[in-house]
């Protein structure tokens, strides 16, 4: 498992985008226009969310700081200026570790106050300490529950949800486009991760999916953290299958196995599709089986 | 009931229902407002009203000021991160503000929040967020400068719609902070509608200052706004909140009037709580309205509170206390 955290950004570039080349550059972000300019810049790290209009640049994680020139240069073609509001999803590296340089380029950042409590003090990641960031780069404007914005003729919904991903997730509804970026309670035909260290949780995780699922309508189109843009209902598969990876490590802890035994059993083969360059059908199942112990 | 009557005629001249006075500091707002706002220009001899900007900076430490002059109460936060402000009082002097604001920050607005919906508080927000603020204020605050909500003044008039320039651009329920200038901002909604239905504090928790809105108005009965959802028990609800939050040594803001204290809020908790409680005695007692105006069940506290620079008589604050509880 240790290897995990070293190969963490890399391997998200390389598992989401641009197979084996893209050891040195980032990958060029590669962008989806969903009308009523909204875009998902798909490159290294989370994808990113933009609300492009005359009222600025409204614009949802950052990914990498070593992607973050590409993007700013990005956006800045897509929108005709630079971001003005910068919503964090959660405080993971591949979703803030442009905060810094978004907020040089203007951008004030939100987030919920779990976000800035972890990216200002050493947290912690699968057992490793991550320094904080640089000061600039925490978020400005910290919320409990949620704020909304009105801009470039929308509306656009920041709500916290429940522990699952993290203790600090938020979602962000563009409600007249009726398009949902879920941050990273979304992989899109991916194993998850559940940051049980960072106060995320199994049950938490799925609950949400499912909130969010009996909220929706069929045609919501919603961003994900990681993952190709999908619909309702590809995240009713993907509820499936972590409802079934769940009942499957379940089965094996209340067989008494140790997390040694119940990864040698693969509880999770009917799903191995979904393992990835990150997150192995083993290291799902270690995660389910701490998470559920917990 | 003569003065409330006379009070009823400046505020319908206004137009909205706020709390426009601050006639105690500023001689040029009771001018002003004598003459009603929306009628004839401003005759040459006399400045148009409330087109002044602030006159008293009071330095409240570590970068934050109490801005007073025509209008609410300005809050103001200078430091390396930029210019946070606390309501923007007129559009008729937002372009004076400003230029003010400008010079003794060296920056522009960034941030604004409105701690409620009044044109003495948000009237300038047009300004202010055309020239860069952005605009933050709760959900209701922003229905009512939409008119999504419409609010009705005491002649049952109903409000127009903001300039949308003016519309807050981020809005929230139960509050926001704001981490800047070396300060944890918190601007935190009221329990309860009080002033009106959208009111927020808003504390600076290292410089320990606290800025109430209208939701307090140094030593004056308060402007319950009914037209626009307040209530007289969010008052109550809201200073206990202010209460919890404020220590000793906090200094408080007032939406108008001079700078003031815990032990300020503490008296005007009483007032309310104990006005209540004498209104109540009156409706158990069987009286009318007009008899228990008549008994003047606040005349202790009248002395303090009394109109001398607020517009809200004893009998007023009476009427509405009589009025809610009756509901």
């Amino acid at each position: 498992m240790r290897h995990w955290v070293g190969m963490w950004p890399a391997a998200l570039g390389l598992g989401l985008t641009a197979p084996a080349a893209a050891q040195n550059a980032p990958p060029a972000p590669r962008v989806q226009d969903l009308g009523a300019g909204l875009h998902v810049i798909f490159g290294q790290g989370g994808n990113i969310g933009l609300s492009a209009g005359p009222d600025g640049a409204f614009v949802i994680d950052d990914q990498y700081q070593a992607s973050a020139a590409a993007n700013l240069a990005k956006i800045e073609e897509l929108a005709g200026g630079g971001p003005r509001y910068l919503i964090n999803t959660h405080w993971h590296g591949d979703h803030t570790g442009g905060n810094a340089a978004f907020a040089e380029a203007g951008a004030m950042i939100f987030a919920h106050e779990n976000v800035r409590r972890r990216v200002s003090t050493t947290s912690s990641f699968n057992g490793n300490p991550v320094p904080p960031l640089p000061e600039p780069a925490w978020p400005v404007i910290t919320f409990v529950d949620g704020v909304d914005f009105h801009l470039n003729g929308e509306t656009i919904k920041v709500f916290k949800v429940q522990a699952s991903h993290t203790d600090g997730d938020s979602m962000v509804h563009f409600v007249e486009p009726d398009v949902l970026h879920m941050g990273d309670v979304f992989f899109n035909g991916l194993f998850p991760v559940i940051d049980l260290r960072s106060g995320g949780s199994v049950r938490g995780y799925l609950a949400a999916m499912r909130e969010v699922h009996d909220r929706i309508d069929d045609d919501t189109r919603i961003i994900p953290g990681h993952g190709p843009v999908g619909g309702k209902a590809d995240l009713r598969k993907q509820i499936d299958m972590l409802d079934g990876a769940i009942k499957a490590v379940e089965a094996r802890i209340r067989a008494g196995d140790t997390l040694q035994q119940a990864v040698a059993r693969k509880p999770l083969q009917p799903w191995s599709g979904y393992a990835w360059t990150v997150i192995s059908e083993d290291s799902f199942t270690t995660t389910l089986y701490n998470g559920l112990k917990q | 009931m003569r003065q409330l009557i006379s009070t009823v005629a400046l505020v319908s001249a206004l137009g909205l229902g706020a709390c426009a006075t601050t006639a105690g500091d500023d001689p040029d707002t009771s001018a002003a407002s004598s003459t009603p706002a929306a009628s004839a220009p401003a005759a040459a001899a006399t400045p148009a009203p409330n087109t002044q900007a602030f006159s008293r900076v009071v330095d409240l430490g570590q970068g934050v000021s109490m801005l007073m002059g025509q209008g609410g109460n300005l809050g103001l936060s200078v430091g390396e991160d930029g210019v946070f402000m606390i309501d923007d009082q007129y559009a008729t002097n937002a372009i004076a503000n400003l230029t003010k604001i400008e010079e003794l920050a060296k920056g522009k607005p960034k941030y604004l929040v409105n701690t409620h919906w009044h044109f003495d508080h948000a009237g300038g927000n047009e300004v202010f967020a055309k020239a860069g603020a952005t605009v933050f204020a709760s959900d209701a605050v922003r229905k009512r400068l939409t008119a999504e909500v419409k609010s009705v003044n005491r002649q049952g008039v109903a409000s127009e719609p903001a300039p949308k320039e003016a519309w807050p651009v981020v809005t929230f329920v139960d509050g926001v902070d704001f981490h800047l200038n070396g300060q944890t901002i918190r601007a935190i909604r009221t329990p309860l509608p009080a002033h009106t239905d959208g009111d927020v504090f808003v504390y600076f928790v290292e410089a320990d200052v606290l800025h109430m809105g209208d939701t307090y108005m140094k030593d004056r009965y308060p402007f319950v706004d009914t037209g626009s959802g307040g209530t007289q028990a969010g008052f109550i609800a809201a200073i206990r909140k202010a209460l919890e939050i404020a220590r000793p040594t906090t200094k408080v803001i007032p939406g108008h009037g001079e700078l003031a204290t815990k032990a300020d809020l503490q008296a005007a908790l009483a007032m309310h709580e104990g006005a209540r409680a004498a209104v109540q005695a009156q409706i158990d007692a069987g009286r009318t309205l007009e008899q228990t105006i008549a008994a003047k069940p606040l005349a202790q506290w009248t002395p303090r509170f009394g109109p001398a620079g607020g517009f809200i008589t004893d009998d007023a604050y009476v009427t509405v206390i009589y009025n809610e509880l009756r509901k």
